[in-house]
């Protein structure tokens, strides 16, 4: 069977990239690049995966290469997305579809985010369960709420900003930690330490940091560093924003 | 006894809103939700004899969970793991040492960080020890079958 090379290396490109765009780990966008592949009887493939970009070489006859180079530059979690290029690529090994088909399933996925009309309440909720966890109760579970809807409507609108991940946690951190403060202070009651982290809880990254180190194990060393350098910027980003609250609080005796 | 319960539904709430912000499909919810508030359970408990054993076994749960669902779902692992292991996260270890951090005691922001970066290496070595286990029991099985 003669295959396209130049829509087999489409469907390739685009399989990783919503990968790597929506959260998935590196190692899954390289093993999707082999399957693929593989389910082709294409003779190389050689795929690098980094978060921030993807190179794949290929060749079907195992004499003429094609390379593929492509940059990621936005990087957020969409697990309905690495889902749906994960079935996509079980249909081509079961070859249940055609490249075509997958191609144009591949870009639909692309380009259609589902926008949620209800996502803002659900980062707010999210922050106001987290702040009962950590031993919150009623007003600081309705700080949190609104702390957290609000910081997710002010992060929609730094998305185009330069910068956008530093400056959007800066103001994210100070946002809650002033919320925080200012309603446990004039409510004279209540502690303000479960709604900061529970506010911070959508954005913290630790669970960035879990994937730096077992990146890390696995061996996909540069990966491993990429993302500890993102979870780095991302705490230090948002430690900035509120730290810089928390200490005014301190040094104007607001807070002892 | 009751606050207990009331964090394991405190928790559940918490982590099935938080798949729905990181957009998990929709019948997946409900599976990690229940994973994240049993690994939460897991964690409480242990953590009460050794923390960083907590947050090892929290996850190592947690983790097979999300390889169980996987393997009856037909779906990356991954969507089960990520929403559930959040509430296990050590986000208040984080926070505290930015607040040791501005109350200028670098000493104890140094104690913290460091338990709290343990603690997260503890749960990254149960997150791998599960896939790699999982890998070679699948390549077994592929083994007897042909």
């Amino acid at each position: 069977m003669e295959v396209n090379i130049g829509k087999l290396l489409k469907v390739i490109k685009l399989s990783a990239q919503i990968i790597l765009e929506n959260g998935g780990e590196t190692y899954r966008a390289e093993e999707t690049i082999e399957f693929i592949g593989e389910s082709f009887n294409v003779k190389e493939i050689e795929s690098i995966a980094t978060p921030t970009g993807f190179y794949i070489t290929i060749s079907v006859n195992g004499e003429d290469n094609h390379t593929l180079v492509k940059r990621i530059r936005k990087r957020t979690i969409d697990l309905q997305k690495i889902n749906d290029v994960n079935n996509i690529s079980r249909q081509l090994y079961l070859h249940s579809i055609t490249l075509d088909q997958a191609l144009e399933e591949l870009e639909y996925i692309n380009n259609n985010t589902a926008s949620d009309k209800y996502s803002l309440l659900y980062v707010g909720l999210s922050s106001g369960f987290f702040t009962l966890l950590f031993g919150g109760r009623i007003l600081e579970f309705f700080t949190a709420l609104f702390s957290g809807i609000l910081v997710s409507i002010m992060s929609r609108g730094f998305v185009n900003f330069h910068s956008y991940q530093f400056f959007s946690n800066t103001v994210a951190g100070a946002v809650i930690a002033f919320f925080a403060i200012a309603v446990t202070t004039l409510a004279n009651t209540g502690n303000y330490n479960p709604i900061i982290v529970g506010g911070m809880m959508p954005l913290l990254p630790g669970l960035a940091m879990t994937n730096a180190i077992r990146d890390t194990m696995r061996g996909d060393l540069l990966s491993g560093i990429a993302r500890a350098a993102e979870a780095l910027l991302v705490a230090s980003s948002l430690a900035a924003g509120a730290g810089v609250v928390l200490y005014l609080a301190y040094s104007t005796g607001i807070l002892s | 006894m009751l606050t207990m319960i009331l964090d394991l539904i405190y928790c559940f709430v918490a982590s099935l809103f938080f798949a729905l912000i990181m957009n998990a499909p929709k019948k997946t919810i409900v599976n990690s939700s229940i994973s994240a508030a049993l690994g939460y359970l897991i964690y409480i408990s242990v953590q009460t004899i050794s923390p960083t054993l907590g947050f090892f076994l929290g996850t190592l749960f947690i983790a097979m969970m999300g390889e169980i669902f996987a393997r009856k779902f037909k779906m990356p692992a991954t969507i089960f793991i990520f929403p559930a292991v959040i509430p296990i996260v050590p986000g208040y270890g984080l926070y505290q040492t930015m607040l040791a951090i501005v109350q200028n005691d670098i000493f104890s922001a140094l104690e913290i960080g460091a338990t709290t970066i343990l603690n997260i290496a503890a749960m990254a070595i149960a997150m791998v020890l599960v896939s790699i286990l999982a890998s070679k029991l699948q390549s077994l099985k592929y083994r007897k079958s042909n």
